[in-house]
């Protein structure tokens, strides 16, 4: 019977899942059970064959449930990383004796912890360093166009872009505006986060770069931008005893530059998509080196997720056969998602990725 | 060679500017000391530059005074202006870039720091770098010698700066210098086809299946492009070239 069955559409679900045919029924009322099975037996036919009859309510309960979590990946919540329950299990274990044992003695669990906290920080290190960006290569300098179709690589259909530029002083500073400047490109998800050092003017350079971008687009395709202070990591001529403390401070106040939730993208509206930088890209100075070991201890203990944070580092033009100081460090830990240098003989002598800033000149020279 | 390089077929080979910076910080005496030896004046002059400008940084007054106990006659009529820091450095090496009836092309002499050199290279002012040894580890001469080498730049050499001037001269009637059109700024937002791409491939890594479909659109876009290259190598035609690169570019 017809006016027995209320057929309803959950718009919720509709939405969250991009699909218009998913239908949920729910009986209101109960005749008898033969004259309900007819019509739903009806129903299901009439309207599309999608519909999915949940008369046991734990089973609807279930089939909720699991939609949810659906819908939860396919906002883009980023999935754990490969095996990483594995992980996760063995780090239970490796808690759960020393845990145990300090029932036993409270020593053994103490020295336990001194073994177990570093074996845990090399682990993840590595397993962090693991999941870095794949090197294609050339494929990277390229803009290419198919037949009227959008430039590959494209960012307008990406929920939200996030740059985090950590400016040095001087030379640095104006070598960093140039790369910004040879990369930009208005987008409306875009957002960019300068970083600059206390004590120094680029915050000046910043905001007429800012000021340029606003004047060009002035519907708001230039996206949106915030600056942050963070004190220097060490100043000139400062003594080796005291440089480890200035260091640290600096790391705790680039852990509120890399957390704080931008202003202009508030969570309300846009969510979780512009809760963490997407790429940090520094050139030069110490406190790039501790911005990006800040941001790769958050990905070692698990608080931030794996699919964030990126970090490139740009090496100074002015070298052209060896890495700078921090070009070394980053070498060498490896932290850096890309290494990137500016002339050709440097990249194959390190393996680094060849990035050339400066147009050759059409002229015939020599 | 000279005399050629003087006669230069824009009938304005005269009148050339110089303009020599040593940078904010360091002293560089060997070089503000060679520009105005009686050699290095005569050379000048003999190629047609008649005004020379010096930012001598932190050597002013030992520049100035160096200046006065020239003898008139080792000096050529070239006018030598020195001052100690300038924040239009800009506008002084457009001053040595060559345009089209305004004036000839004339040559930036600097020590051989990132920012100076990429900021001559910037206006296409002929440049001469010359390293300052003096510096922590010599680090300058490493730069000098790439300039040189990607043909950016000519690599002057204390005690022998004039071979460097005459090279300029060279590249100067060489690469028709005297007659550029006139300066303008890089447009900004930049022409797409010169953007820098890497951070965009870096941010699409935050997103891999997203990255993923772009990397394989962007292999097989790079493919056919290839094959298109190869099809018009085949059949020579200049139609074909030029319907490439309204594809390419449209």
């Amino acid at each position: 019977m017809p006016e027995d069955v209320s057929v309803t559409m959950d718009p919720q679900k509709r939405i969250s899942r991009g699909e218009g045919s998913e239908l949920r029924i729910e009986i209101e009322k109960l005749d008898d059970e033969s004259t309900t099975n007819e019509s739903l037996q009806t129903v299901k036919f009439a309207v599309a064959p999608k519909v999915r009859p949940t008369l046991d309510e734990k089973q609807q309960q279930k089939q909720q449930e699991q939609d949810e979590i659906k819908t939860m990946d396919d906002l883009g919540k980023a999935p754990l990383p490969h095996g990483s329950h594995v992980f996760a299990l063995v780090g239970l274990f490796f808690l759960a004796v020393p845990l145990w044992l300090s029932v036993v003695c409270s020593w053994v669990w103490l020295v336990l912890l001194g073994a177990l906290l570093p074996t845990f920080v090399v682990f993840r290190h590595f397993f962090v360093k693991r999941n870095t960006a794949p090197t294609p290569g050339r494929m990277w300098a390229t803009t290419l166009w198919g037949e009227g179709e959008e430039p590959v690589p494209d960012t307008a259909g990406l929920p939200a872009v996030y740059f985090l530029f950590v400016l040095g002083s001087g030379g640095h500073t104006a070598e960093m505006m140039e790369i910004i400047k040879k990369q930009f490109q208005g987008r409306p998800n875009q957002h960019r986060r300068y970083v600059v050092t206390s004590g120094d003017t680029s915050w000046f350079n910043a905001m007429s770069l800012e000021h340029t971008i606003f004047m060009t687009y002035h519907d708001g395709n230039g996206g949106t931008c915030d600056l942050f202070t963070i004190p220097r990591a060490r100043k000139v001529h400062q003594s080796l005893l005291t440089s480890p403390f200035t260091c640290l401070w600096t790391a705790i106040k680039a852990f509120y530059a890399l957390t704080l939730h931008p202003a202009d993208r508030p969570a309300e509206r846009y969510g979780d998509s512009y809760k963490w930088p997407h790429v940090i890209v520094t050139n030069g100075p110490a406190t790039g080196f501790i911005v990006c070991l800040v941001a790769h201890l958050l990905k070692m203990f698990y608080l931030a997720p794996p699919n964030c944070l990126k970090m490139v580092y740009i090496e100074s033009w002015a070298r052209t056969r060896s890495l700078s100081l921090t070009g070394k460090l980053f070498k060498w830990t490896g932290i850096a998602d890309m290494l990137c240098v500016q002339h050709k003989g440097l990249a194959t002598k390190t393996g680094a990725e060849y990035i050339g800033l400066v147009k050759t000149k059409n002229v015939p020279f020599g | 060679m000279d005399d050629d390089s003087i006669k230069h077929p824009s009938g304005t080979a005269v009148g050339r500017r110089c303009f020599v910076t040593v940078g904010s910080i360091a002293s560089f005496r060997p070089l503000l000391s060679e520009i105005i030896s009686k050699d290095f004046l005569a050379c000048l002059s003999r190629h047609g530059y008649d005004a020379v400008d010096v930012q001598c940084g932190p050597d002013y007054e030992w520049f100035q005074a160096e200046v006065a106990k020239l003898d008139q006659n080792d000096v050529h009529a070239i006018n030598i202006q020195a001052f100690p820091y300038t924040k239009q450095m800009i506008d002084y090496m457009i001053q040595c870039r060559g345009e089209d009836k305004v004036r000839p092309a004339g040559c930036v002499i600097a020590h051989a720091g990132a920012g100076t050199i990429l900021e001559a290279l910037r206006v296409d002012a002929p440049l001469i770098a010359v390293a300052n040894p003096t510096l922590m580890d010599n680090h300058q001469l490493e730069l000098a010698e790439e300039v040189e080498e990607q043909r950016w730049a000519v690599h002057g050499k204390i005690g022998n700066l004039k071979s460097a001037v005459e090279q300029i001269n060279r590249n100067i009637v060489q690469g028709r210098l005297d007659s550029l059109p006139p300066y303008a700024p890089a447009p900004f937002p930049v022409p797409a086809e010169e953007r820098i791409t890497i951070f965009d491939w870096m941010a699409l890594t935050c997103y891999p299946e997203e990255f993923a479909r772009q990397q394989h659109r962007a292999a097989l876009l790079k493919q056919e492009e290839e094959f298109r290259r190869q099809a018009a190598g085949q059949g020579s035609g200049t139609d074909e070239k030029g319907e490439i690169g309204h594809m390419k570019y449209d």
